[in-house]
């Protein structure tokens, strides 16, 4: 067991989902603090702040929503991950430019969101320090930029603000160009420690990873819909 | 549903052209019989046709409301399944990770603690689902509320044992309203659950029963616990809606939030309602309001009791 310093504050009203994602969190050497609802955890995070939340949606006394503009207020930085229980939810939240970097579907699988605890935690570390640059890790597709040490990618030279999932998503969909990826290859690249993901969880998460280049770029058709099949990235039209 | 109306009336149409036919071919040369018969049949096909539609349209709009319902439960059940799934999925995870024996127990209690919940939610889920079928087929008598709240009272001061109190105020004439003593049962239960639940230890909940304006009986349930805040009032009758006050206490776990639900679909399908407030001094009040039975049978069965 590493031991770390980091100090990850779990905001969730279910007892046993709090606790148990406290404790495997703790096994990995994060100090962990739980809350059992929103208006707790923000008395708590006005004191001090944490290193990283993971926050559910549906808080009693203040919504997960609110708490993560609250904190997003207070830093930039700070990786924010979600917990959500409904798929519907998750488009509503997606919809919703809340600064988080993560979104897990429940029931989700405690492996995947302890590693991406780690990737966040990596990402914030990286980004803080620009020297360290590894090209093998370096993928460049056209226009895009894609650093799969730092977690972040680039597109005409412009930073992009990526989730973890989404990163991940694009790095799939970019490192073959032209190809189709399914549905189901998207969800093991992009899950790789889940057992089990809906189709539909994979749909918002590129429905929102083509709004973020189109926001950039309105005339934006990199991420190609192949009917039936699933996904791939075209590079003509992303340049 | 539109295109079922278009379907029968071309039906209709073609019933009204066939006629015709005949009856040009019986009379053969008497127009007038033709006109007259096509105009019978002409109005017949008009009359019926209404009429069916009529019918057609009220059962779809029944059956529309009926399945959206269904999909809201649909969507409210996946989302409340979800959470005890959660806890099972990460617990068993955390099972099958860790050595140390005093965690494994810990992991195998939450496991069996949310299957437990789950299998309440579902149960009780059956349960809702089927009220509006069971209310029209179960029989319903006069039911004399006085005695059946002293019966549901009594239960719950065996249950809680001292823990909370329970106080029944009732008037002298029994009122009595139809329904089936079951499923008015099942009401109370709820309502004293749920009161029970908030109450602090030493607390009282108090049961108050009342001649309403109207003949009918008014039942006022309050306890002495935190309260319903003012936000939640609009939403404490949904289904699976459940306030935790601070922390979960002993209530989140027991209460998949259907006892208000259910208990509002039952009075409301005797043609009552249900109300949820405050009381000033504190603490939450639930009033149900039920209408009479007919007198004459009701003062049958009290004879009888």
């Amino acid at each position: 067991m590493q031991s770390r310093t980091e100090l990850v504050a779990v905001v969730d009203d279910e007892k046993n989902i709090r606790e148990t994602v406290a404790f495997a969190l703790k096994r990995e050497g994060y100090r962990v603090n739980t809350y059992a609802d929103g208006a707790e955890a923000w008395a708590a995070f006005r004191r001090e702040l944490p290193d990283l939340a993971v926050l559910d949606i549906l808080l009693p006394r203040m919504d997960g929503r609110e708490l993560c503009r609250k904190l997003r207020a207070k830093s930039e930085t700070l990786p924010i991950v979600f917990l959500t229980s409904k798929d519907e939810e998750l488009d509503r939240v997606l919809g919703l430019e809340l600064g988080a970097d993560d979104y897990l579907c429940k029931p989700f699988s405690m492996r995947e969101l302890v590693a991406r605890v780690k990737v966040l935690f990596r990402r914030a570390a990286l980004a803080s320090d620009p020297s360290r640059r590894e090209e093998a890790k370096m993928l460049r597709a056209g226009s895009l930029e894609i650093d799969g040490l730092r977690y972040t990618a680039r597109w005409r030279g412009e930073p992009l603000a990526l989730t973890v999932t989404e990163f991940l998503l694009l790095q799939a969909l970019a490192r073959h160009p032209g190809h189709v990826k399914t549905r189901q290859q998207l969800m093991e690249e992009a899950y790789p420690n889940d057992a089990y993901v809906s189709e539909r969880t994979i749909d918002s998460h590129v429905k929102r990873l083509r709004r973020k280049f189109e926001s950039r770029d309105a005339a934006f058709s990199g991420i190609d819909t192949v009917h039936g099949l699933g996904y791939r990235w075209i590079e003509a039209g992303a340049e | 549903m539109g295109l079922l109306r278009l379907g029968l009336r071309l039906l209709l149409f073609n019933l009204l052209l066939v006629s015709l036919t005949i009856a040009g071919f019986l009379y053969l040369v008497p127009w007038a019989a033709v006109v007259v018969s096509a105009a019978a049949a002409l109005l017949l096909s008009v009359f019926f046709a209404a009429a069916i539609t009529g019918t057609l349209e009220d059962l779809t709009r029944r059956l529309e409301d009926r399945q959206r319902a269904t999909e809201t439960l649909a969507s409210e059940v996946a989302h409340e399944l979800k959470n005890p799934l959660a806890s099972i999925r990460s617990a068993a995870e955390m099972l099958h990770e860790v050595r140390e024996p005093e965690e494994r127990r810990r992991f195998a209690a939450v496991i069996q603690e949310e299957v437990a919940r789950m299998e309440r939610q579902v149960s009780q889920l059956a349960e809702i689902t089927r009220i509006d079928a069971r209310l029209e087929n179960e029989e319903q008598v006069a039911v004399p509320v006085n005695g059946l709240l002293a019966q549901v009272a009594e239960r719950f001061r065996l249950r809680e044992n001292g823990r909370v109190k329970f106080e029944l105020e009732a008037p002298e004439e029994v009122l009595t309203v139809r329904a089936s003593p079951e499923r008015l049962t099942q009401v109370f239960e709820n309502l004293l659950d749920n009161a029970a639940g908030f109450s602090p230890t030493g607390g009282a909940v108090r049961v108050a029963l009342e001649r309403s304006r109207d003949g009918g009986a008014l039942i006022r349930v309050s306890d002495e616990g935190p309260g319903i805040p003012p936000e939640h009032l609009s939403r404490i009758f949904d289904r699976f809606f459940s306030h935790r006050p601070g922390e979960e206490g002993r209530r989140a776990r027991l209460h998949p939030g259907l006892g208000l639900a259910i208990a509002k679909a039952i009075v409301e399908g005797y043609g009552g309602s249900i109300a949820a407030g405050n009381a000033g001094a504190g603490g939450a009040v639930f009033t149900v309001r039920l209408p009479s039975s007919r007198t004459g049978i009701s003062r049958q069965v009290m004879g009888r009791s």
